[in-house]
């Protein structure tokens, strides 16, 4: 009789994982998550007022500064007025003075105004931000601008024209800047340190003073003037 | 004779497939895991105020939160300033015409009482600007926001953080 040759099939025995205790966990991480979750997309929007300037020395005076303001006269106009630069470290200078020279009233030693119109408020900012970039281009390193608001601007109004001289969106193009040192970048960033201040100069001086193609001394003094006032009260009133 | 035949009957077997469900709960907790942030404060939005939009993305600091509405400014949720047919009591605003007084007593309270540790080595005036959290209504005029700004910076918070809405993208 010959043996029969049985192959056998080694297999292993069953095996079972026992997950209740992983599961009890994950059900209470899920619960934990769920009461704790939230799901508003808050945020927050820098900017600063204007503050007292008592502790200013003569030294510091006497430095010069950069100086822009953006200027909102209603819904559909606004100015731009960037400050004496004759002693300001510029990137490229000629490039600078021959921007300045197309749509800009002014020269080197006393400022620059320019004046922005558009159909809607959200034109006017794009309009704002094309105006601004050359300037950025050509001082990559600063940071300030103020920003003068009208009090018929709403808060959401508010909002997007500061979202828009801080710096570009998401959807827009980046543009190029060019450091002291040579080095290129691609950047959306504006001026992101505004500090807020009010305007409530008549609409006609503005416009008047600006058809005849002079630089309104008068409103930008004015703003300034505000500034320096509540800048003595909030320094006299704090103190106390 | 037929026998009784005592059918020895065994007890029902119930089970319940929850397969399913678990691959529900865990596809939900993954979720809540990639979207859960662990921050120390927390800010929800006032009732009543429709915060505006912006892009701007940034992260929430420990700090006094005054909010804006068309009828009450409130700071760190107690009523400050109430509004009248929109427009601030005489009773409230200083000789200014522009500092809302209860709100200035708060700020002004709320800075001594922070930097009360510095005070001995130097002025109270001399000290950084505290931040203060803004909340307002998008609707609201910029005519009403500039008390609110300058009653802050009287009283030493001139570092502003307006809390915004960040819409989805589309």
């Amino acid at each position: 009789m010959r043996l029969k040759k049985r192959k056998f099939k080694l297999t292993l025995p069953a095996g079972e994982i026992n997950v209740v205790s992983l599961m009890d966990i994950l059900t209470t991480l899920l619960f934990f998550l769920l009461i704790v979750a939230s799901f508003s997309r808050l945020s927050f929007l820098t900017g600063s007022g204007v503050v007292s300037q008592t502790g200013s020395s003569s030294q510091e005076e006497m430095k010069p500064k950069f100086a822009l303001q953006v200027i909102f006269n209603h819904h559909k106009s606004a100015f731009i007025w960037f400050g004496p630069y004759a002693s300001l470290e510029v990137m490229n200078r000629e490039e600078l003075n021959r921007y300045l020279s197309q749509g800009f009233q002014g020269d080197e030693d006393n400022g620059y105004l320019k004046k922005i119109e558009a159909p809607n408020f959200q034109q006017l900012l794009v309009r704002i931000q094309e105006s601004l970039i050359p300037l950025k281009k050509s001082f990559p390193m600063q940071l300030d601008a103020v920003m003068a608001i009208p009090d018929v601007l709403k808060y959401q109004e508010v909002i997007d024209a500061m979202g828009a001289v801080r710096g570009l969106s998401a959807k827009q193009k980046e543009f190029e800047v060019v450091d002291f040192y040579g080095t290129k970048q691609l950047t959306k960033v504006l001026f992101p340190s505004i500090v807020l201040s009010e305007w409530t100069v008549e609409k006609s001086e503005m416009s008047e003073k600006v058809t005849n193609q002079q630089i309104p001394q008068t409103p930008v003094n004015q703003s300034t003037k505000k500034i320096s006032r509540m800048s003595k009260r909030a320094g006299g009133s704090h103190a106390s | 004779m037929l026998r009784k035949s005592h059918r020895h009957r065994e007890p029902l077997e119930f089970s319940l497939n929850i397969t399913s469900l678990m691959d529900v709960l865990t596809v939900l907790l993954f979720f809540l895991l990639k979207s859960f942030s662990v921050s120390a404060t927390s800010h929800t939005a006032v009732q009543g105020i429709r915060l505006p939009a912006s892009d701007v993305k940034g992260k929430f600091e420990e700090t006094i939160t005054v909010s804006l509405s068309s009828t009450e400014i409130r700071a760190d949720g107690n009523v400050m300033v109430k509004l009248e047919g929109g427009r601030f009591r005489p009773i409230d605003l200083g000789a200014d015409q522009r500092t809302l007084l209860p709100l200035y007593q708060y700020l002004q309270e709320q800075f001594n009482k922070k930097n009360q540790v510095f005070a001995e080595s130097v002025s109270i005036a001399e000290l950084p600007p505290g931040k203060i959290l803004i909340q307002a209504d998008k609707d609201l005029g910029f005519s009403h926001l500039k008390y609110l700004l300058h009653t802050a910076a009287v009283a030493g918070y001139s570092d502003y953080e307006f809390v915004v809405d960040n819409p989805e993208d589309n």
